[in-house]
């Protein structure tokens, strides 16, 4: 267990600058886009020229409106952190092959065994997901806090927090308000990084036949799924057709763990 | 011991470092596990109110057949609800996953639930076709397309020992351009009636020479045992429609209304030729016909067409027809009230005539009339209220078919502090009412 402690904190040490970066990125740009949203609102009405007749009320502006009107900005604070840590479930492994003398020897003769090596990777990358969710709650409070210094007292309107998480597309996918519809969410994502490891394992140890491995174990997988997705078209329940989805979504989970420790311990080699 | 001295320091460096060590992923772990566990805990929870269908005069057992469809517009974006006597469900709630939204979102009609829950294994897969039952049975009939034929399928459950039969037949061809449905089903002792229209759609989507068959199955005996060709007494060139019916079982009539744009004249073959273009709008000729499932005769019914007929629902229930149009709104099935009219099939005299007024019920609009064992259920929904999408009153109201007398009212209350009452109710928008049966 302390092996794989310890590899989960080098994991980490490995990319604490990116991902403080990362945080330190889409809070700026979120920032900025919030501000220059409230700001155009406001010169819609003559706060810039000083024409705003005093007794005609513009209609409100909550915190939601805004956050409803900044999804381009939400959307350039957020999708690049996030095709960064769909890069890094690759980097992560392939920058231990890299250079001369690669760091993945070393990682592959560390005593206590190379089934702490996958699960501190495994780890690493969900820290991160979830670490960077967890930053953009943390973004959301202190945007609230910007809007309530930003907007002009005549303009703030009231909103509840889940409006302004509600009024995004994108926290509708990331954040979703339904507990359930975030075990699904991150469930298919989680099942992704398996799929995405046992495949870049598949590659380690056949190189370009495992390539064409990796291929067909991922069509079979998505196969599979859109098949047991497809038994709503059949004559079954829904309560039914979501036991199917459960059932291949545990044994492609299963399966791809099997055969990542299987490669891993038995057939890779630096 | 000059070697111990010696490591002493470097040992302590070791413990601080390997305590540093962890401090990224402490503080990661830590971040996630407060952030999302105080937002799902807690923050992500919309405390969506909750209302339920509230009985204020008669038996509250009619009250507990009605599910009101809508949404409360009281959050960003409007949420999607159904609310009956026990309570509200919110249906978008359900929505799990964009990358499995049916699965998990799909949602049925109250009669569909009704019968699911009472008949799981005979209802599996059957959604979309004609379902008629009576105390013994349950049948279920759809239509589908093979090959260029149509196939009318049919199961019959046996409601006592849930046990059911299968059986299909060919209903004729299915060419392209070619309509067929099932306009009609009616149990009738032993045997089931299946009325099926085909009609050919022009080029311009009218319906060219419909022709009407019932399709007679002998439920005890599980066989087909008459097709029969109904053959309306009308010139060609008319389009063809049935009334609905109650769920009174065992009736022996259909009420079929014959159609037609007024001047148009009928071409050889059965197509019909349009009037000159008018900017008013067209004048449709109506023509009602009763069918008898019994014995096969067609009588011409002599009925007061009203001038709204396109927002008028017909209804058979036992010898009764009934007819039901909004008055004074010619483009919506919503108004200030509406007109009810009584006929008997068997005499075609009128036996009855009322009108049911929102206003009675202390609302603006009366709408979604619905029909069901001799009793017509209606919302009556209140003004609309200020800076909201919302209706400041919900009430439901059933009154027996051929008398007008409300036997059920109900209204729909807020399950929470009465102060917040009124501006919850005024966020609700319930405009669609179903039935369980």
């Amino acid at each position: 267990m302390s092996h794989y402690f310890k590899l989960l904190a080098m994991e980490v040490r490995r990319f604490r600058y990116l991902l403080a970066g990362m945080m330190l990125y889409s809070l700026v740009v979120e920032c900025v886009a919030v501000a220059i949203d409230i700001h155009n609102y406001a010169n819609r009405y003559g706060v810039k020229e000083g024409t705003r007749e005093p007794g005609v009320l513009p209609q409100p502006y909550s915190f939601a409106d805004v956050i409803g009107n900044t999804q381009r900005g939400f959307a350039l604070g957020i999708f690049i952190p996030v095709a960064a840590l769909v890069a890094y479930v690759l980097v992560i492994w392939y920058r231990d092959w890299s250079g001369r003398h690669p760091f993945a020897f070393r990682q592959l003769m560390i005593p206590g065994g190379r089934i702490p090596l996958y699960f501190a990777k495994l780890t690493a990358i969900f820290l991160f997901v979830f670490s960077m969710l967890a930053w953009q709650l943390v973004a959301m409070a202190i945007l609230k806090l910007e809007y309530a210094m930003v907007t002009p007292e005549w303009l703030e309107g009231p909103s509840r927090f889940t409006d302004a998480m509600y009024a995004s597309e994108i926290f509708k996918l990331l954040l979703p308000l339904h507990f359930s519809q975030f075990l699904i969410n991150y469930g298919m994502g989680f099942l992704g990084v398996l799929l995405m490891f046992a495949g870049i394992l598949l590659e380690r140890s056949y190189r370009i036949r495992g390539i064409v491995l990796a291929a067909l174990y991922l069509a079979l997988n998505i196969t599979l799924l859109v098949l047991a997705w497809m038994t709503n078209e059949l004559s079954f329940y829904p309560s039914e057709t979501v036991a199917v989805c459960l059932t291949i979504f545990g044994l492609e989970v299963a399966g791809a763990i099997w055969l990542s420790l299987m490669l891993i311990t038995r057939k890779i080699s630096a | 011991m000059a070697e111990l001295n010696a490591d002493h320091p470097q040992n302590i460096r070791v413990t601080r470092w390997e305590r540093f060590r962890y401090a990224w992923v402490g503080a990661l772990a830590l971040l996630s596990v407060v952030a999302l566990g105080v937002y799902y805990g807690y923050a992500s929870d919309e405390r969506l109110p909750s209302f339920h269908l509230e009985t204020v005069e008669g038996d509250s057992s009619i009250g507990s057949e009605i599910r009101l469809d809508g949404s409360y517009g009281g959050r960003k974006g409007n949420r999607s609800m159904q609310v009956d006597a026990e309570g509200t469900r919110y249906t978008d709630a359900n929505r799990v996953g964009r990358l499995f939204i049916l699965p998990f979102s799909k949602t049925y009609t109250a009669s569909t639930e009704a019968l699911i829950k009472a008949h799981r294994e005979f209802m599996r897969g059957k959604e979309y076709g004609t379902f008629e039952q009576n105390e013994d049975k349950l049948i279920y009939a759809e239509l589908v397309h093979k090959e260029g034929r149509a196939i009318l399928k049919l199961s019959v459950l046996n409601k006592k020992t849930e046990k059911s039969e299968n059986y299909s037949w060919q209903a004729g061809s299915w060419k392209q351009r070619e309509q067929v449905y099932i306009a009609d089903m009616q149990i009738e002792g032993e045997l089931a009636h299946l009325l099926i229209i085909r009609s050919t759609a022009t080029l311009s989507n009218e319906s060219i020479a419909p022709q009407l068959f019932d399709y007679v199955f002998e439920l005890s005996a599980g066989k087909l045992v008459d097709t029969r060709e109904i053959r309306l007494p009308v010139q060609a060139g008319y389009d063809v429609s049935v009334a609905n019916r109650g769920t009174n079982a065992d009736s022996v009539h259909a009420v079929i209304f014959t159609s037609r744009v007024k001047g148009t004249s009928t071409a050889a073959g059965g197509a019909s030729s349009q009037p000159a273009a008018s900017t008013e709008a067209p004048i449709i000729e109506y023509k009602p016909f009763i069918y008898n499932y019994r014995d096969g005769s067609v009588k011409s019914l002599d009925l007061a067409i009203p001038d709204n007929m396109t927002h008028t629902n017909y209804y058979v229930d036992g010898d009764k027809l009934y007819g039901v149009t909004v008055d004074g709104n010619p483009v919506s099935w919503r108004g200030e009230s509406f007109n009810i009219v009584e006929t008997d099939l068997l005499t075609q005299a009128q036996t009855a005539a009322y009108t049911l007024n929102a206003s009675d019920y202390g609302g603006e609009e009366i709408l979604a009339p619905r029909f069901k064992d001799g009793k017509f259920y209606f919302i009556v929904s209140g003004a609309q209220a200020k800076e909201s999408i919302g209706r400041a009153s919900t009430k439901v109201v059933v009154v027996e078919a051929g008398t007008g007398k409300a036997v059920y009212e109900g209204q729909v209350a807020y399950e929470g502090p009465s102060n917040e009452a009124a501006s919850e109710l005024s966020q609700t928008v319930l405009l669609n009412l179903e039935l369980r049966s």
